[in-house]
């Protein structure tokens, strides 16, 4: 039905001088947790969604519905001409028309869907939703209660159609489970968590992510609060993934073009240590972010980011490929009215030292498991931070204590000019940012 | 209406066909509309419409919810089953039958203007531009500028096996300028926003060269200012979106969320003295015109003024149904979703310190070595330990009694009791300010302020 309403849609669009492209959207989830032994919660999600963009000049306008009536696809498709009509009146003179993806040669993935999952009895769904909680606090007697704990699993598929004859389709799935586990000792008590995500249901274990989220928990009753000082820091693989995650809109060429990217020009130039190597990689299915094609219907493509700390490209989509005389490297990914661009799976290359040996490389070493508060404590503009840290004192590779209470602080370029080690661990839980361990030197911590 | 009274009936006796002790349905049709600029010129023109339903049901304390965006007779039954499926074998122990009459229509919950539809595009693209060119003939530091403009208007019906049916009108209008600032490779950034939940022309009435002025003014304090100390000092919070203190510190621990799972630092203290005597804290969906403000909470109750706390005491927490269900305590219409993708749970609505008699002056006098937080920015807390933080945004240096010179990159740490009882003066000049709050049942419109307050000590966190 939605491919006879677009090609309605098409022939209007082609009397108005205008292209147009519709993405649709199908996508089903489950998810449980568990809290006292309760069902607490059990959800069940079917969404459906459209959205289109209209070319028109220099104008590009977008809607999207979830109401899959032909009367209201219309009208959706009427909001985003009228859109295209205002901003193409609006534009700069400069500025040049976008074009629609005329197709090419996208290869299927395998492995992005699994069905193994879906067909499981919702009996045994349930069940590993209970474990979360039921493993984490029979851990230890310390474990207080599993305030947040959930399974989930998903599955979406998605069609894209242009005016200029694409016509492609993607089906993609996992599952999930995270648990956070309250640890109490008289009055301290402390809040960890470990969470993953799998493509495939037997690799995932509600067991392994409840017993780490209690383990992770109680080695942080205790803490005390580090002296302000620099510190010689090992940031964990799940921080440094989460922190790198900063660097990327500053990689992408639409913040070069809207004159807010701090890479602007330095293609070529070394921005970050000779031991950073970094590529964006769609093909790794068992990781969140793979995908065959990007939000224009491009196919996907790795592409080099930095080698030995060299900046090598910028992460581009058609449009901002031919504007910029860049090469396109089908990063395109829809946000707002525009065609905008985001990274698939991030890959730095790992280093050659154990992690154990990163902590002994140095006399005293501040071991950093979790930040906070990232999203307010972050300065996307200039990648200025300070943020509330967790972690633990090392002394010749020795675990001495565990730290709290403290704000670590820098900044995020300067800390990856810095990186003077890197461990050969990364995350196994299906992360799309696969960072290993990495010690930063003369790190400022505000504590007592 | 969205869904037919029939249609709602067969729908929640679905839903019940296993043994549920209550239905509920929240549908909503929703409206949402982004314009923005970059490079003074039109970027962004994006509508996009929300249809759909939530279909909750409870067995006990547990809860079973169920979505879907297919409004059909047979989308709705569908869901209603998968909800109901979650416990089968159970067998039916109530039903609803003559569904009665919504309390309202949509068009008598409230005095809206100027629904965004029906403003001229123009007109916004042109507020849009002079706030561009304002911001931009401030100074040759200002490197780019990205006012915007995002409208919703939420359409929502909720019905439940009670007899409960209402509906709802909610509208929300901000308008954010976000200006980037350059000097010497140096590079900073500042917004500011304001907005309206029921005028939507309200972006008329702003003065966008004074607005320009102090946004840009802004920025390039921040941009010239050095790093804050780091270490454990007095600080000083300035009212308005200083009442952030209070939503992260203490409000998300009182929520029933947090207490029914006993993962709050504040379960089990009602009536005790859990803050300092001059703190009394209020959280109120009934205040006009203000960013948190609704007729109907999103389980269809009322929205109510709840006193938290009371000269220090601990009065009240924020109560959903389910929390009520759990706790024993009586719902406080704080049940709140972002949309009908997310099942409902207590949230904050506008929540504030009240006005003491204290003034900023006195307060500043005190100190030999502080901070003053003019702006803050956001920040989050783990309740299960009471542990918060949260960013300044514009904050400045106190030296024997006087403002200095301005720092940056001062975070805020501590412990959300420990904060509370160090709070030693509150101003008398409370005001309001508009944020979105992330939960888990969404982000939502959510209002914090405060007067200036005093905060003993607290760990600032800037360069060592």
């Amino acid at each position: 039905m939605i491919r006879e309403i677009f090609a309605d849609i098409s022939k209007k669009a082609k009397n108005e001088g205008a292209s147009v492209e519709l993405e649709a959207s199908n996508s089903e989830s489950f998810g449980a947790n568990f809290t006292k032994n309760e069902l607490a919660k059990f959800t069940s999600d079917l969404s459906q969604g459209i959205g289109i963009r209209v070319l028109l000049g220099r104008g590009a306008g977008y809607a999207t519905t979830e109401n899959f009536s032909k009367e209201e696809i219309l009208n959706c498709y009427q909001e985003a001409l009228q859109s295209a009509k205002d901003l193409n009146e609006g534009a700069d003179a400069k500025k040049i028309p976008q074009t629609l993806w005329k197709g090419g040669n996208v290869k299927a993935l395998d492995g992005l869907l699994l069905k193994s999952s879906f067909d499981r009895a919702i009996e045994e769904k349930l069940e590993d939703a209970r474990t979360l909680e039921k493993v984490a606090l029979a851990y230890h007697s310390d474990i207080a209660s599993v305030p947040y704990s959930s399974y989930g699993e998903g599955q979406k598929s998605k069609m894209l159609l242009n005016s200029e004859g694409l016509d492609v389709e993607s089906q993609a799935g996992g599952v999930s489970g995270y648990a956070y586990a309250l640890a109490k000792r008289g009055d301290d008590s402390k809040m960890s968590g470990f969470a993953g995500f799998f493509r495939d249901v037997r690799r995932f274990s509600a067991k392994d992510i409840a017993r780490e989220a209690a383990e992770r928990s109680l080695e942080m009753l205790g803490a005390i609060q580090p002296k302000t000082g620099k510190y010689t820091v090992v940031l964990s693989h799940e921080v440094a993934s989460e922190m790198l995650g900063y660097l990327f809109d500053h990689v992408s060429a639409k913040s070069v073009d809207q004159g807010t990217s701090l890479l602007k020009d330095k293609v070529g130039q070394t921005i970050l240590s000779p031991l950073l190597t970094i590529e964006d990689d769609p093909f790794l299915v068992e990781l969140s972010g793979a995908r065959a094609f990007d939000s224009e219907g491009a196919p996907s493509q790795k592409t080099k980011i930095f080698e030995a700390g060299v900046f090598k490209s910028h992460l581009t989509n058609s449009y901002l490929a031919q504007k910029m005389k860049l090469p396109h490297t089908a990063h395109a990914s829809r946000s707002g009215g525009e065609m905008g661009i985001s990274t698939s799976n991030i890959i730095v290359s790992k280093g050659q030292k154990s992690f154990e040996e990163l902590l002994k490389s140095e006399k005293n070493v501040i071991y950093i498991t979790t930040v906070d508060a990232m999203h307010s404590g972050f300065q996307t503009t200039s990648l200025d931070f300070s943020l509330p840290g967790h972690g633990f004192i090392y002394e010749n590779g020795e675990r001495k204590s565990a730290i709290n209470q403290f704000v670590v602080s820098g900044n995020l370029l300067m800390w990856l000019k810095s990186v003077a080690g890197i461990s050969s661990r990364v995350s196994e839980q299906g992360d799309s940012v696969l960072c290993p361990d990495l010690m930063i030197p003369e790190v400022s911590i505000a504590g007592a | 209406m969205i869904i037919s009274q029939a249609l709602i009936e067969k729908t929640l006796n679905e839903a019940l066909s296993t043994g549920a002790d209550f239905a509920e349905i929240f549908a909503e049709d929703s409206y949402s509309s982004r314009l923005s600029l970059i490079d003074s010129a039109p970027k962004d023109a994006l509508v996009g419409k929300q249809y759909g339903a939530g279909i909750r049901i409870h067995f006990g304390h547990e809860e079973i919810y169920a979505t879907t965006s297919d409004l059909s007779e047979a989308g709705l039954l569908k869901a209603a089953r998968t909800a109901a499926k979650a416990k089968a074998g159970g067998t039916r122990k109530k039903s609803v039958d003559i569904f009665a009459e919504p309390v309202t229509s949509f068009d008598a919950v409230g005095e809206y203007k100027n629904l965004p539809w029906n403003v001229n595009r123009e007109k916004k693209f042109t507020f849009l531009k002079n706030l561009d060119r304002e911001s931009r003939s401030q100074s040759s530091l200002v490197t780019q500028t990205m006012p915007v403009l995002v409208e919703k208007v939420q359409r929502v019906q909720i019905a439940n096996s009670n007899g409960l049916h209402v509906q709802d009108q909610r509208t929300h209008y901000r308008t954010v300028l976000d200006v980037i600032v350059e000097e010497n490779g140096q590079r900073d950034s500042y917004s500011k926003n304001t907005y309206s939940v029921t005028d939507g022309l309200f972006f008329e009435n702003i003065d966008t060269k004074q607005w320009a002025k102090e946004t840009v003014g802004s920025a390039i304090t921040v941009l010239r200012a050095p790093f804050a100390p780091a270490g454990e000092m007095p600080v000083i919070i300035d009212n308005g979106f200083g009442g952030v203190i209070f939503h992260e510190a203490c409000g998300h621990g009182l929520e029933t969320t947090s207490v029914s799972k006993d993962a709050s630092v504040f379960c089990g203290k009602l009536g005790e003295k859990i803050a300092n005597s001059c703190v009394t804290a209020i959280d109120d969906g009934t205040i006009e015109g203000c960013w948190g403000t609704q007729q109907y909470d999103d389980e269809g109750n009322k929205t109510k003024k709840t006193v938290l706390i009371e000269n220090g005491i601990l009065k009240s927490y924020m109560v959903d149904e389910l929390g009520a269900k759990k706790t024993g305590y009586s719902t406080t219409g704080s049940g709140r979703r972002q949309n009908y993708k997310f099942a409902p749970t207590s949230r904050m609505r506008n929540t504030f310190i009240a006005a003491g008699k204290d003034s900023l002056e006195d307060m500043i006098k005190d100190i030999d070595h502080g901070i003053y937080a003019k702006e803050m920015g956001g920040g989050s807390v783990n309740p299960g330990t009471g542990d918060f933080n949260f960013a300044t945004r514009e904050a400045y240096l106190i030296k024997n009694g006087k403002i200095q010179g301005a720092v940056k990159g001062a975070s805020l740490i501590g412990k959300g009791i420990e904060a509370l009882g160090n709070i030693t003066k509150v101003g008398s000049d409370l005001k309001h300010a508009a944020g979105m709050c992330g939960s888990v049942s969404g982000t939502i419109p959510a209002a914090v302020g405060q007067p200036a307050v005093l905060v003993s000590k607290m760990l600032v966190g800037g360069r060592a």
